[in-house]
C-alpha cells in the first residue's frame, strides 16, 4: 500500500501542486498582460494603486440609448478598449463637464471604420454632437486606416440588430485541472527567470532604469510582444501620412455635419516607457510619434505621448503595472487635455 | 461529479484512503461508505435525484426479498412486473415521455385531428438508463433464480448505486457485481496498479482523443450545409473517434477505479473498430449493454431460433430498442434500424459467429483478407454514427446527401483545418497503440510491461503530460445524456 501511494503521489502530485499554484497566484481577470503572459500576480495588483476610486460611470453608452428617439450629446467617443475603461476610463473623467456618449466597442471592430459607416448612414441624423473622439491603440492605427470602404453603411436598424443579437466573444482561458495552462503557467515563470520573453508568453518582462514606474515594481516593465512586432507599421512613414489622410478626409466629412473630430491615439506601453528599458540593444526605437506629430492635420488631435511622458515625471502608474492600458492617472491626464481643447 | 474534473482528483484519493484506513476493519462499513460515498458523487450533480436512486433501491430490494419468499408462480410473475413497470415507468417518464407525446400529436395531425397537449420541461436524471437496467437485472436474475436475493440492503444499495459505474456504465449484472460486496476485499498491489494504468488510459481517450475530435466533430456538425463532401466524412470520422474515446474512456476509468477499492467490473469495450464484420463489433462495442439485450430481450424473444422471419424480427427487435434506449430522437431508431440491416445477412447466412477471436491473432499486421473486412465494417459503422450524431433525421439526410457529391472529390476544408491535422496525427497514434494491445483488456495493459521501469515511467509521464497539454476542451461525457 506504501509503495502504490507513494508511487501514485511522485505522478500526481508536481500537477496538482502546479495547479494550486496556479489558482493562488494567477489571476486571469487581473491585467491583460498578467493573462496573456501566464504571469503570477498578486490579486488585487492592478487596482490595488486605485481602490475605491473612481466607481461610478457617467457616460452613457450607445446600447443603452433609446434608438426609438433623437438624442443630443457633446461628445460621441468611438475607440478599442481604451475607451471602455467604464469609471476609469478618459471619457467618464470628460463626463464631468460633457454630456458623452460611447459607441460601445463590439459594434465597431475597426472604430475607424466604423466612423465612416456612421456618417454615411442616418446615426448622425438621430443623434447630434458637437464633437467626435476618434481613438485607437497606437499598435492598431496604421492597419485600421488600411483597406477602408468609404462608401459602406451601418444605419440604427443595422446597430439595433447588433444589439439584440450580442453574444460575448471574450476567449476564456481553460480553468480546468486538466489544461495545458496547468503547465504552461509555470514553466512560463520559471522561464522569466531568465528571459525577457518566455516561449508561451506574449508579454514582455525588461529591466527598466527607472525606480518611480509602478508601485511596488523597484524596475521591471510589461508590455505586449505587439508592440515591438508592429514596429513594422508603425515605424512605416509613408503609410503613416497616408493614415493621416484618412483621418483628414473623415473630419471633412464630418465638418459637414458641423461635428468636430478629435484624434486621440493611444501610445503603446513600449513607445512610452522605451527611454526607461535598460537594455536597448535588442529593442528598435519607436518612431510613430516622431512621424505622426510633425503631419498637417485639419482635425483636433492629442500629443497623448506627450502628455503622458509628463505624467511619467511627477506620478507612478501611469500605465497599470500589468495591463496594456493606461491607468487613472493616464487617463485623467488625457481627459485634461482634451478639456482643455474643447473648452476653447 | 466528472471523471476529468479537479473535485474528482480530490474526491477520489480521500474515499480511497478512508476505504483502505478507516474503514477496513469491517466490510459493512465499507460498504457504507462506498454508499455515501456514491450518493456524494451523484449528489455533486444534483441531489434532488438521489431520491429516484433510493427508491429504486428499495422497490428493488424489497421485490427481491418478496420473491425469495413466494413459491406462488402467478404471484412471483406479479412481482417481477411491478419491478419492470416501476423501473420502466421512471425510465420512460423522464425519457421519453416528450417524444412520445410529440409524435402521438404529430401522428394525429396527419389524420386532421389536432391535439392540445403540453410537453414537460423535464430533466434527465442522468445516469437513469444505466441505474435502472442494472436493478432491473437483479430482480429478474431473483425471479429466474439465477441468484439468490441479498438481505444486505447496504450490500445493495452500493450495488446499485457503486460510484464508478453509475453514471454511465458499465452496465454490471448483479450476478457478477454483488457478490463482490459480500466478500472482504484486500488491498492488492497489482490490482490497484493495474488499476491506475487503466484510468490514465481512460483519461487519455477522453481528454487527449474524445474531447479533442469533438471541437472539429461538433464543428462540421453544426455546419453541415456549408462544408463539402469530404469535410463531412472527415466530421464522421472526427465524431467516430470521439465518441469511442468518450464512452470506452468513461468505461476505463470506472474499470480502473473499481479495480483501485478491490472490484471487477466487466470489461465494455474491445477494440471494436477493429471488427472484420458487424457481428463482432457488436459483440465488442458497450459490451455491458449488448449482453443485457440479449440475456433479457433477444433470447428471451427465441433469439437467432425459430422460422428466418422470426429471427429477423427479433434481430430489428433488438438493434431499434437498442438505438432508442440510447434517447428518444428518430435518429436513434435509425442508427440501431440500420445496425439491424447490416447485421442481417450475416445471421442469416450463418456467419454471425464467424471472428470470434481476435484479428491477425498471432501476427504483428492483418493480411488484405482481415484488412479488408476492417475496413469495410468501419465504414459502415462510421455512416452509421452519422445518424447517431445529427440533430435530427432532416439533419442526418443532408448530411448524407452531401457526401454523396461532387464535392466528396474536393480536399476537406474547413474553420480550425490546420490545428486539426495534429490531432489526427493523434489519432493515427491512438491507433497503433491500440493496435498493439488489442490482445488486452485494455491497450496500455502490457505495453511496456517488459521494458526497464524507468522507460515504463516516462511513456506515463508523456501519457500524464499529453493530457495536461491537449486538455481544456472540456466536453461532458456523451453518454450521461443517455
Amino acid at each position: 500500500m506504501k509503495k502504490f501511494i507513494l508511487k501514485s503521489v511522485f505522478f500526481i502530485a508536481p500537477f496538482l501542486l502546479m495547479y494550486l499554484l496556479n489558482v493562488i497566484y494567477y489571476y486571469p481577470i487581473e491585467g491583460d498582460l498578467a493573462r496573456i503572459g501566464y504571469l503570477y500576480s498578486k490579486k488585487g495588483a492592478t487596482e490595488d494603486a486605485f481602490k475605491d476610486l473612481y466607481i461610478e460611470k457617467k457616460y452613457t453608452t450607445f446600447s443603452e440609448l433609446n434608438l426609438n428617439t433623437k438624442n443630443n450629446f457633446d461628445i460621441l467617443t468611438i475607440g478599442d478598449s481604451f475607451s471602455e475603461q467604464e469609471a476609469k476610463g478618459y471619457n467618464n473623467f470628460l463626463a464631468n463637464n460633457f454630456s458623452v456618449l460611447h459607441m460601445d466597442r463590439f459594434l465597431s471592430e475597426n472604430p475607424i471604420q466604423k466612423l465612416i459607416e456612421l456618417i454615411n448612414g442616418d446615426f448622425f441624423h438621430m443623434n447630434q454632437f458637437n464633437y467626435v473622439i476618434l481613438q485607437s491603440a497606437e499598435r492598431l492605427f496604421v492597419q485600421r486606416t488600411e483597406n477602408i470602404e468609404l462608401s459602406k453603411i451601418t444605419d440604427i436598424q443595422t446597430l439595433k440588430y447588433s444589439i439584440a443579437n450580442r453574444t460575448n466573444s471574450f476567449s476564456k482561458l481553460s480553468s480546468s485541472f486538466f489544461s495545458d495552462a496547468t503547465l504552461k503557467i509555470p514553466l512560463t515563470n520559471l522561464q522569466y527567470l531568465i528571459y525577457d520573453k518566455p516561449t508561451f508568453s506574449k508579454t514582455y518582462n525588461v529591466k527598466t532604469n527607472g525606480n518611480n514606474l509602478f508601485t511596488g515594481k523597484k524596475n521591471n516593465l510589461l508590455f505586449f510582444e505587439d508592440d515591438l512586432k508592429f514596429l513594422v507599421h508603425k515605424n512605416d512613414s509613408s503609410r503613416i501620412s497616408k493614415s493621416n489622410v484618412l483621418i483628414n478626409r473623415i473630419s471633412q466629412l464630418l465638418e459637414e455635419k458641423n461635428i468636430k473630430l478629435l484624434l486621440l491615439i493611444s501610445p503603446d506601453k513600449y513607445d512610452l516607457y522605451y527611454p526607461y528599458i535598460k537594455n536597448k540593444d535588442k529593442f528598435k526605437t519607436p518612431l510613430f510619434f516622431n512621424y505622426y506629430n510633425d503631419l498637417s492635420k485639419d482635425y483636433l488631435y492629442i500629443n497623448s505621448i506627450e502628455i503622458l511622458r509628463n505624467e511619467l515625471n511627477v506620478n507612478k502608474n501611469v500605465y497599470y503595472f500589468n495591463s496594456t492600458h493606461w491607468s487613472p492617472i493616464g487617463a485623467k491626464a488625457i481627459s485634461l487635455e482634451i478639456n482643455s481643447i474643447l473648452m476653447n | 461529479m466528472l471523471f476529468n474534473s479537479l473535485d474528482f482528483a480530490i474526491f477520489l484519493p480521500i474515499v480511497f484512503l478512508l476505504y483502505w484506513f478507516v474503514f477496513n476493519k469491517s466490510l459493512k462499513l465499507q460498504n457504507a461508505l462506498i454508499v455515501v460515498a456514491s450518493y456524494t458523487f451523484y449528489g455533486w450533480w444534483d441531489w434532488r435525484f438521489l431520491a429516484l436512486i433510493l427508491f429504486s433501491t428499495i422497490v428493488d430490494y424489497s421485490i427481491g426479498v418478496a420473491l425469495s419468499k413466494g413459491k406462488n408462480q402467478l404471484k412471483r410473475k406479479i412481482l417481477l412486473w411491478v419491478s419492470i413497470l416501476i423501473n420502466l415507468g421512471f425510465l420512460g417518464f423522464f425519457k421519453y415521455y416528450n417524444f412520445f407525446l410529440d409524435n402521438f400529436i404529430e401522428a394525429f395531425s396527419l389524420f386532421g385531428t389536432k391535439i392540445q397537449a403540453n410537453t414537460l420541461n423535464i430533466i434527465l436524471p442522468v445516469g437513469i438508463s444505466f441505474y435502472t437496467f442494472q436493478t432491473l437485472s437483479y430482480t429478474i436474475d431473483v425471479y429466474r433464480q439465477n441468484l439468490k436475493p441479498t438481505k444486505d440492503f447496504i450490500a445493495f444499495s452500493a450495488f446499485v448505486s457503486f460510484f464508478p459505474q453509475l453514471v454511465a456504465g458499465p452496465i454490471e449484472r448483479a450476478t457478477n457485481l454483488l457478490p463482490q460486496f459480500y466478500k472482504k476485499r484486500v488491498f492488492k498491489y497489482n490490482k490497484a496498479v493495474d488499476g491506475m494504468r487503466q484510468i490514465l488510459w481512460g483519461l487519455f481517450k477522453k481528454i487527449v482523443i474524445a474531447d479533442n475530435c469533438a471541437q472539429y466533430a461538433n464543428i462540421i456538425f453544426n455546419n453541415s450545409d456549408d462544408y463539402s463532401g469530404s469535410t463531412l466524412v472527415l466530421g464522421a470520422l472526427f465524431f467516430t473517434f470521439q465518441i469511442y474515446g468518450d464512452f470506452s474512456g468513461y468505461s476505463d476509468i470506472a474499470i480502473g477505479t473499481s479495480r483501485l477499492f478491490g472490484f471487477d467490473l466487466k470489461q465494455n469495450f474491445a477494440f471494436p473498430y477493429f471488427s472484420r464484420d458487424i457481428a463482432e463489433f457488436w459483440r465488442r462495442w458497450h459490451i455491458s449493454l449488448s449482453t443485457w439485450f440479449r440475456d433479457y430481450l433477444y433470447i428471451p424473444l427465441g433469439g437467432s431460433r425459430g422460422p428466418k422471419w422470426n429471427q429477423v424480427r427479433n434481430v430489428f427487435i433488438i438493434f431499434i430498442v437498442s438505438g432508442f434506449w440510447h434517447g428518444a430522437n428518430w435518429t436513434f431508431i435509425v442508427w440501431g434500424a440500420l445496425n439491424a440491416i447490416y447485421f442481417l445477412p450475416i445471421l442469416l447466412s450463418g456467419k454471425n459467429r464467424n471472428n470470434l477471436d481476435v484479428i491477425a491473432q498471432e501476427k504483428y499486421l492483418p493480411n488484405l483478407k482481415e484488412l479488408g473486412s476492417m475496413l469495410v465494417t468501419f465504414s459502415l459503422t462510421v455512416f452509421a454514427w452519422i445518424f447517431f450524431r445529427a440533430e435530427n433525421m432532416e439533419h442526418a439526410l443532408s448530411y448524407t446527401f452531401r457526401i454523396f457529391s461532387k464535392s466528396l472529390l474536393n480536399y476537406p476544408v474547413f474553420e480550425k483545418d490546420d490545428s486539426a491535422k495534429l490531432i489526427l496525427l493523434l489519432i493515427v497514434l491512438f491507433i497503433i497503440i491500440e493496435w498493439l494491445g488489442r490482445r488486452h483488456k485494455y491497450a496500455i495493459e502490457q505495453l511496456g510491461s517488459n521494458w526497464n521501469s524507468m522507460f515504463r515511467y516516462t511513456m506515463y509521464l508523456i501519457i500524464i503530460l499529453l493530457l495536461f497539454w491537449f486538455g481544456g476542451n472540456d466536453q461532458q461525457f456523451i453518454y450521461f445524456q443517455f
